[in-house]
Order: structure tokens, then sequence, then C-alpha cells
């Protein structure tokens, strides 16, 4: 099984080798229906392989694959079937025109589709299911361009979505009575209460959405927007055969539900007649069959609901016989379409001749889909209407002949399409000359004729290899074997009498070309349905989402103050354990900062304002360091300190003040807003630690801390290796922020951002401490450059040293490279972008994706050596010199956050400083205006 | 555990503050009530996290330690701060450079759907199905020659590349 699915990954994957490519998933799948083939006469003797893969433990959920009769028959026809389609699609397409991603869309719902009918476990069918689903939507909407197309697909998508999630619901309500997600053990034990049933009608709404049942059989016809080969594999033999399995799959369980079989036979006889009245309106043949598919579909429906061992029987047999003739008819079609260049059946006519192996793969799918004998599809209908007349006998009367009536009336309008299709295509006068021709391309159909052919005198071996699962069905007599002369019986007759009919009626109404007209009144519904609910989404979105910034924020905290600040208000009682403060420096930092908090929202100058916000900045850091956080306070520091830097280069070029704004009321509302938010969360962290009843996770930590992270700076460990995925997280924000930031400045990265990368022509030409000083002495501060030139080596030292230390003592990746952001500012400061390109003298990008790389690689690795991922090591040593030396495998990920944090300051310092330098010399910053609160805008930037 | 009543004062202020600013359409003011309200949460988580303590490293007295997991929780929350203002100035700096001002406008795509709600129009999205689309899968296969998933030659260029 799992050679099934590798061969089709391999083959998704080169999809470049031209049409040819398709003899790959041609030859794995049809490999692996001989290996299925091989396995069939144990499958008989009713043993079952089962292979088992643990998916979700935790859940009961696994990769449970079990391969018994009805799995061996479905498996089967996907990769035996299949498997021709596949060796069709070789000489079906172009290579020139071909859409590469089709061989891997179409592989990939075969193995999918073996993955749905081989699973036992539900949740692992559900998600087999859905994939097909969305690889049918893939394929039908192969080409995009139309519209129709497009709208095809998605209403085959919808409908059967719809129905997979009513599926899945049932799924869930099924578990919570039996408590298990395992077909078999379900069948095997069947619940009998009312929720069952529930589930059971659940279930059964995907299984008739997927197989285009009455009332959703309306997105079939429209899916043969497909090419013709993705017809045929799944719309004809494999995906809308789906729902046909689950009903075969269920029916042991819940056939003696009071609605089961009255249901899915009224169903069935629906659709069965519906499809067949549609199909012979139908000019386009393909369309023709996609009706007359929708016909056949609900009679097997029919055939299985009513739920007796010999119904079981035929039903499974005519599955087989449906989607062996039906991929043939349609293969024959698409090489009728692939010559002649039309499927209209008033353009088509008298190809027997021209096109003879054709015409004959047609001639035998079709007597095989009418039922003539010694096809595989009248084996399939004699038995159909022989179970329906054993339940007329037996206690089920009405059922049994209405079932009965309703497949003989079917069977006759059979006849008369098939006659209508092969007739008008095959036979009469030639209409339309074909231009091209491809013998390889009727190798597949004429296989498949052949085989259906053959099969009919298999009926002894197809009753043994269905006997396990049909003998599951605990109602009816024994099923009796099947055989194509049973003698004189009232089936025969019915037989005979459908043929007749049928006939008359193809030479009634045969040769009408009118084309078809009116539309499907549930189709119609389901259009207007989903325009109401475009309507709906139209005026919600309308109503609610303004597009105002602040109006939406201001709903966002009006829901905080009236939700959880009317439950901490009525319900919650403050205790009565509360500190007042913890030191005198704690009163003295805070009193600051509020003052600096309140000053900031008033203000009107800009820098005025930032430089409030940066006195809070520290003091909260002298907040932390008075907690007991050193790696906060230092981290906060270095922080504010990048951005003061930051925010000042910024600055220069714009206006002084902020916009006044003369909305005094909106004004004080605002602030009673604030107000009202800031004191329901200050209320709610004094609720929360008073009405704390657990132990602090933390507890734990000062012991693991050294026996898994080998470390001693409990902070550090923690970010490095107790929560390092949320760490990873976190420092891909970091990444994505700054390219966000270079983005916005160097808009157009080729031209603007390389230009920060080149140096100045020249250099400075004056002897300095710095290589890449300002070439103008006037700018040049040469304290300043003689201060960088010292310090910078110290600061890059002092960063390492963080770095190096961090996991013992107060420092670490981010603290690091806080700190070499800092010396990339100054040297930056002191020289402009010369200087700092002598420092880094290539993109931020670079650092930061090898930061992230190695993080990464930090995190992952030790499942390489067999360990879980995050875990640490230590690496002891006795070096000379050093003693002993321990280094701790966290570095690596600690490592690469450090990388991460100098990138990111680079990025800002090279954007926010330089970038904007350089849009001063090119004329493209906004420059403030004198005395306003605006700015002339800058140019685009062009160059 | 006791929370201690001035960090928590000094959260709920700067979170005042913070909501006050970010009320704002000036996308500056908005970036300094960013700043400030994180700052805030950072408090509050300090208070969240119990009494002052020495630094929580081992070798130090056991019961004496700060709560290390706050703290690195906001030691990230810092770094990501720091890297959201600057990506805010840059939107700001942007904004000035294209328009000469950073206020944010009332979003136009919003304007244009809550035009269309009172229009009683759907959503430009959706797509009647018209006649024509009936026609395309149910009468003859003229309509639909290119349907075999073959790009049509148009775009056969396109999946040349």
């Amino acid at each position: 099984m799992a050679l099934a699915v590798l061969g089709v990954v391999a083959s998704a994957l080169s999809s470049r080798m031209g049409r040819f490519v398709f003899l790959a998933p041609a030859a794995a799948s049809l490999v692996a229906a001989a290996w299925f083939g091989a396995h069939g006469p144990a499958v008989a003797a009713g043993a079952v392989l089962q292979e088992r893969i643990e998916w979700m433990p935790s859940l009961g959920i696994a990769v449970d694959l079990r391969l018994g009769a009805l799995q061996w028959l479905l498996a089967m026809v996907v990769l035996g079937v299949g498997g021709l389609i596949f060796v069709y699609c070789a000489w079906y397409f172009d290579s020139s025109k071909l859409a590469p991603r089709t061989v891997g869309l179409l592989t990939g719902f075969a193995a999918s589709m073996l993955l749905l009918v081989l699973s036992d476990d539900l949740i692992v069918l559900t998600v087999g299911w859905e994939l097909t689903t969305v690889f049918s939507y893939l394929l039908v909407g192969l080409n995009h361009r139309s519209a129709s197309n497009r709208r095809a697909a998605q209403t085959a998508f919808i409908v059967t979505t719809i129905g997979g999630l009513s599926m899945l619901i049932g799924i869930m309500l099924l578990e919570s009575e039996t408590g298990t997600f395992s077909l078999a053990e379900t069948i095997a034990d069947p619940p009998r209460t009312a929720m069952a049933a529930w589930a059971a009608a659940l279930m059964l709404v995907g299984a008739l959405s997927k197989s285009a049942i009455v009332p959703f059989q309306y997105w079939l016809p429209g899916a043969m927007a497909a090419p013709t080969p993705v017809s045929a594999f799944l719309h004809a033999a494999a995906m809308v055969k789906a729902g046909i399995f689950l009903v075969a799959a269920l029916s042991p369980a819940f056939v003696e539900l009071p609605w089961w079989r009255w249901g899915l036979v009224t169903l069935g006889i629906v659709t069965m007649l519906l499809g067949a009245v549609r199909a012979m309106r139908q000019l386009d043949i393909k369309v023709l069959l996609a009706h007359g598919t929708v016909s056949q579909l609900g009679l097997l429906v029919t055939v299985l609901g009513i739920g007796t061992h010999a119904s079981m029987q035929a039903g499974l047999t005519l599955l087989a016989a449906h989607a062996v003739f039906k991929a043939a008819l349609f293969m024959v079609v698409g090489a009728v379409d692939r010559s002649t260049g039309t499927r209209d059946l008033r353009e088509l006519g008298g190809l027997a001749r021209r096109m003879p192996m054709a015409a004959t793969a047609a001639v035998v799918a079709a007597a095989s889909m009418a039922g003539i004998p010694p096809a595989i599809g009248f084996l399939g209908k004699e038995a159909a209407l022989d179970a329906a007349l054993a339940d007329a006998d037996g206690g089920l009367a009405a059922l049994g002949w209405v079932a009965f009536a309703g497949i003989a009336v079917g069977a006759a309008l059979t006849v008369a399409y098939s006659l209508r299709l092969v007739i008008g295509t095959f036979f009469g006068a030639l209409a339309t000359e074909p231009k091209r021709r491809s013998p390889w391309l009727v190798v597949a159909p004429l296989a498949l004729a052949v085989a259906g052919l053959a099969l009919g005198f298999a009926g002894e071996t197809m009753s043994a290899l269905l006997h396990p699962h049909v003998e599951l069905v605990r109602a009816g007599e024994e099923a009796p074997h099947l055989a194509l002369w049973h003698g004189f019986t009232p089936a025969l007759i019915a037989s005979i009498l459908a043929w007749l009919a049928g006939t008359a009626l193809f030479m009634a109404l045969g040769a009408r070309r009118r084309p078809p007209h009116g539309t499907d009144l549930l189709e119609r519904g389901y259009h207007a349905g989903m325009r109401g609910l475009d309507r709906l989404a139209v005026e919600v979105t309308g109503r609610i989402q303004t597009g105002s910034l602040p109006l939406h924020i201001a709903t966002i905290m009006l829901v905080v103050v009236a939700l959880p600040g009317s439950v901490l208000l009525l319900r919650v009682r403050f205790g009565d354990s509360i500190r007042l403060y913890d030191s005198v420096g704690q009163i003295g930092a805070a009193g600051i900062i509020i003052v600096a908090a309140v000053l900031a929202t008033t203000t009107r100058g800009r820098l005025k304002a930032f430089m409030l916000v940066s006195v809070v900045g520290y003091g909260v850091a002298l907040l932390f360091l008075l907690h007991g956080a050193p790696d906060l306070a230092l981290t906060q520091v270095l922080a504010e300190t990048v951005f003061l830097v930051v925010l000042v280069l910024v600055l220069r070029r714009l206006p002084k003040y902020f916009t006044d704004r003369p909305l005094r009321a909106a004004r004080w509302l605002r602030a009673l807003l604030g107000a009202a938010v800031g004191t329901i969360a200050a209320a709610a962290s004094v609720v929360a630690l008073q009405s704390r009843t657990a132990r602090p996770i933390s507890e734990a930590f000062y012991e693991s801390a050294y026996e898994f992270g080998f470390g001693e700076n409990i902070v550090n460990v923690t970010l490095v290796d107790i929560r390092v995925w949320d760490t990873l997280g976190e420092v891909s924000v970091v990444l994505a922020a700054a390219t966000g930031v270079a983005s916005l400045i160097f808009v157009r990265r080729p031209v603007a951002g390389s230009a920060v990368l080149r140096p100045t022509p020249g250099g400075p030409g004056r002897r300095t401490w710095l290589r890449g000083a300002f070439a103008d002495a006037e700018l040049a501060s040469p304290v300043l450059e003689m201060m960088t030139r010292l310090l910078f080596p110290v600061m890059m030292v002092v960063s390492v040293y963080f770095l190096a230390v961090g996991h013992n003592l107060p420092g670490g990746g981010f603290i690091g490279g806080l700190v070499a952001g800092i010396a990339l500012a100054v040297r930056y400061l002191a020289g402009g972008r010369d200087e700092l390109l002598e420092a880094v003298p290539f993109d931020a990008g670079k650092l930061l994706g090898a930061g992230m790389a190695l993080a990464v690689l930090g995190v992952v690795w030790p499942v390489l050596i067999g360990g879980r991922i995050g875990q640490s090591y230590a690496l002891e040593a006795v070096l000379p010199l050093m003693g002993e030396v321990k280094l701790v495998t966290t570095l690596f990920f600690d490592l690469g956050v450090w990388l991460i944090i100098i990138g990111a300051m680079l990025d800002f310092v090279r954007s926010l400083g330089a970038g904007i330098d350089l849009h001063g010399e090119q004329d493209v910053a906004p420059r403030p205006e004198y005395g306003s609160d605006r700015s002339l805008p800058g140019r685009e930037v062009t160059a | 555990m006791t929370p201690s009543l001035v960090l928590a004062i000094a959260g709920g202020v700067l979170i005042a503050a913070g909501v006050y600013l970010v009320l704002e359409r000036s996308l500056m003011r908005i970036l300094a009530g960013v700043m400030l309200a994180g700052n805030g949460i950072n408090l509050l988580f300090l208070v969240a996290s119990g009494p002052a303590g020495l630094a929580p490293i081992v070798g130090e007295p056991r019961d004496e330690i700060a709560d290390p997991l706050p703290q690195a929780l906001v030691l990230t929350a810092i770094v990501i701060s720091l890297a959201t203002g600057a990506l805010l100035l840059a939107m700001s700096y942007r904004s000035f450079q294209l328009e000469g001002h950073d206020e944010v406008a009332d979003d136009v795509e919003d304007t244009i759907v809550r035009r269309r709600a009172q229009a009683d129009l759907s959503s430009e999205a959706y797509v009647e199905p018209d006649s024509s689309a009936v026609a395309d899968t149910e009468s003859g296969g003229r309509l639909v020659l290119d349907e075999e998933g073959d790009p049509t030659s148009a775009d056969a260029a396109e999946v040349g590349r």
C-alpha cells in the first residue's frame, strides 16, 4: 500500500517530462493493482489485511488501513481502472499544452481515493474524502480562465463539502455512542440509539452529496468542464463511488433503521429516472454520459438500499460494472472529441467506418450499460431485479415491488440513451470527418470493454470475492451465486421487456436534436442560496465595517469594558491581601512613569512626546531591575536606546508638531475610555493574582533548568529550551518586521536598495579615524570618529560575551544582538552609510536568513540523532589552559537569535538612517513645512 | 499571593494613556500609544508574577527568586515591541513621503462595500449564473472545445515557461 502512495508522490514531482509522464503513475497503479489482485483469494476466504500507523494516539485516531472484501473491490477499481486511465492520458494530452499540475493532481487524487477506501478509521476516511473533493475542485477548474468552469468547480466543491461536513458531524456523533472511530468495530457492534440514527442520517447526507443523488445531483453534469480523462476517473469510476462505498459500508450496521430502506430506494429511483430522462435530451455526448452516470448512481443506491444479502451482492457487482463500462465510454467520447473536434450529436454520425476500434469498444461498453448479455452489466442488473423480487416475496413486499418496477423502468431508459449515444455517434451518415487519429487512445477503453465482457462469465468468482462483505448484512436469504443464466425467471422477462421498451423509446425520440432547455429547479435553488449568502455578507459587512480605524478600536475597547469589566465589577470580590509597594525605589520609578505617560498624551511636540515615551521606557527598565529581573532591565534599556536612535533619525524629516485635532468632546470620550480600560486591566491583574490557587508552573523550572537545559540563568533556559517554539515564532515576527521596514523604505529594491550598498566613490579623501567617514569634513566629528574606532570593537566583544554567558548569567542572544545593534548605530552616526557599509559589507537579509536557518536547525537537529525536537545536550571537555569547558547545544539556537536580532537592527539603521539619507539626496524625502503640522510629500521614488 | 499595588497602578495608567493615543488617527501618536500600552502590559506581567525577588539564577536561594516564566514572556515582548515600533515608524515615514501627513483615512474597500450594501448589490466577487453558463455544459461540444484543461492558445506561452 505504501508502494502505491510512494509511486504516486514520485511521479507528482517529475511533472516536467511531457505527456509520457503519465506512464509512471500508470505503471505504479497497475503494479499495485496486481498486488491487490494477488491478495484477492485471501480476501475471498474472509481474511482481513491490516496495517496501523499511530497518528494522534491521544484522540484515538490512527491511520488504520484495512483490506476487506469491499475495500478490495474499490481499491481494484481505483488502481485498475485508474491505471488504464493514466495510460490513456499519456496520449490524450498534448505535451506542449499540458498544464504541469494535471499529472500531479490526478496522482494525488488516486492516492487520496485509496486512503479513503482503505482507511478503517473514520476520521482518516474523512481526510481522504475531503482530499478527493479538493482534487476534484482543482481538476474541474483546471482551465481557470473560464468563468463557467470556475463556477462549475465551485458548485461541485461546495455541494460535496457541505455533505462532507455533515458526514464529519455524523462521525463525531457516532463516536460519542460507540467510543471508537473504527468502521469495522462499529459494524461489528452497531449502536441502536436515537443518537446513532441521527449520526447515520448525517453520514448518509455526505454519501448522497458525494454520489450526486437527488437533491444534490446537479453538480455532476457541471463538473464535466473537466478534461475527459478526469471525468472518466473522478466523475465516473472513482470519486462518485465514494458515497456508494459509504452506503455499502454502513448498510450492515444501519439497515434496520425504519427510514433507511425506504429513504434510499425512493431517492435512488428518483435520481435514476431523472438522470435517464435528462440523458435522453442531451446533445453533448459527454454531458449525456454524465446524466447517465447520475442515473446509474441512483440505480446503485436503490439496489444497495434494499438491504439484503442478494441486493448487496448485486449492488457491488453493478458498482464494478459501472466503473468499467462508464470509464470506457468516457474515454471513447474523449477519443471522438480528439479526432473530430466536436461532441455535438448534431455534428456526429457514421464514425464506425472511420474509427472501427473505438466503435467496437463503445458498442461493447454500451451493451454492458444497457444490460445486454453476456456483459457484466447484465449480470448485475439481473441480480438486482432478482434481489428486489426476493424482497417482494419476503417481508418487504411493497418496497420490493417499488424497487423492482423502478429498476425495470430505469433499465428501459438506459437502453434508450445507450442507443442514442452509440447510434448517434457511430452509425448513420458520416457528419464530420475525423481529422487526426491516435490508435493508442483506443487501447485503454478497449481493454476495459473486453474486461467488462470477460467479467460477465466470472459470476462465480465474483460471488466468492464479494461474499465476506455480503454476509455482513443480516437480512434476507443467502444470496444466489451470480450467473448469466438462471433460467426463465421474472427478472429475465423484465429485462427483455426493458430492451423492447428502450428500443421503442429510442425509435420514437432518439432522433431528436433539440437543444435542452430549462434549468434544474434544485440547481436554481442552490444559486439563489449562494446569492442570498453573498448579499447577507455585503449587508453585514457594510453595516459593521465602517472602515474608520479609531471607531473599530473603540468598539473593541468598549467590549473590553462592557464584558470583562462588568463581570469584574459585579461578580468578583477583591481580596484584602495586597502590598502597597515592594521597595521605596519602586514608588519613585512608578511616579516618574505616571507623570511622563500623562504628559506624553497631552503634548503637541513630536520629539517631546517621544522623549517622554522613552522616559517611561527607562523607568519601566528600572522597575524590572527592582523586581529582580536583570535580563528584562538590560533588554529594555538596550531596546529603548536603539529605538530612540532610530526615531530621531526619522524625525529629522517630519514636522515638529502633531496634527492638532479640534474635536474636544471626542477627546474627553477617548480619555474616559482609556481610563476605563486601564482601570479594568490593572484591577484584573490584581484580582487574578489574589484568586490564584494553583502553584506556578515555573516552580519546577529551578530544577529542570539545570537538569534538562544545563544552564543556570532560568530565564534564558526558558527562552532557548523550555519554551523554544515560542521563541522561534517570536524571532520570526522580528524577521518579518525588519523585512517590512526595509521594503517600506526601499520600495524599488534593486535600484534604491543597492545604492545604499554602494560606497560613495572617492572615500573621505582626508586622514580620519574611519575608512567610511563623511567626505564632507563639515559633517564629520573627529571626536566621535575616534570614539567609534575605539568603542566598536569593545562593544562587539561585549555583545559576544553576553551571547556566550547568557546561559548562566544575565545575557543571551537577544541582549547580545541589541548591543551589537547599538554598536552598528554608532558606526552609522559617526560616518554615515559608507561607514555602515564598512562595518557590514552585505545585505541585512543574509544575516536574517542565516540566523533563521541556524535557529530552526538548532531546534530540529536532535531528531537526526534520535532525540526529541528541542532537546538539549551538554558537551563537556577538559581543554589545556582553560580547564573544564561546557558547551550546551542550545547555544546554536541562541546564536541564530543573535544573528536575527543583529540583522533586524542593521535593517532598521540602514533603512531608517541610510535609506532616508539617500531619499534626501535624491530629493524624494518629505520636507517638513515651517510652522505647520504637514510636510510636502516627496516625489515618488523612481530611481 | 499578594499583588503589588504600585506596579498595578503604574501599569493601568500606562495602558490608559496608550489606549487614549491609539484612538487617534495620526500614525505617530498611535505608535506612541502602542509603546506606552506595551510597557504597561509588561508591568502587569510583573504584577501577576508575584512578589519581587532575587534574579532567577540557579545558585540563588530557591525561595527568594522572582518567577522566571513571566520574565521570559516579557523579554521577547520587548524585542517584538521594538520591531513593530520600527515598522510603524517606517509606515508613518512612508505616509509622509506619499501624502505629506500620516493620518489613517477611512478604508476605501469598506466604503465600496457599504455603498454596495446601500444599493442592494451583491459583492464584486460574485458572478451571476447567467444563461450562457448553462449552454456551456449542456449544449454542444463546440462551446467547450478547449475544455480539456489545456490552457487556451492565449495561455500556451504562460504554461511554456
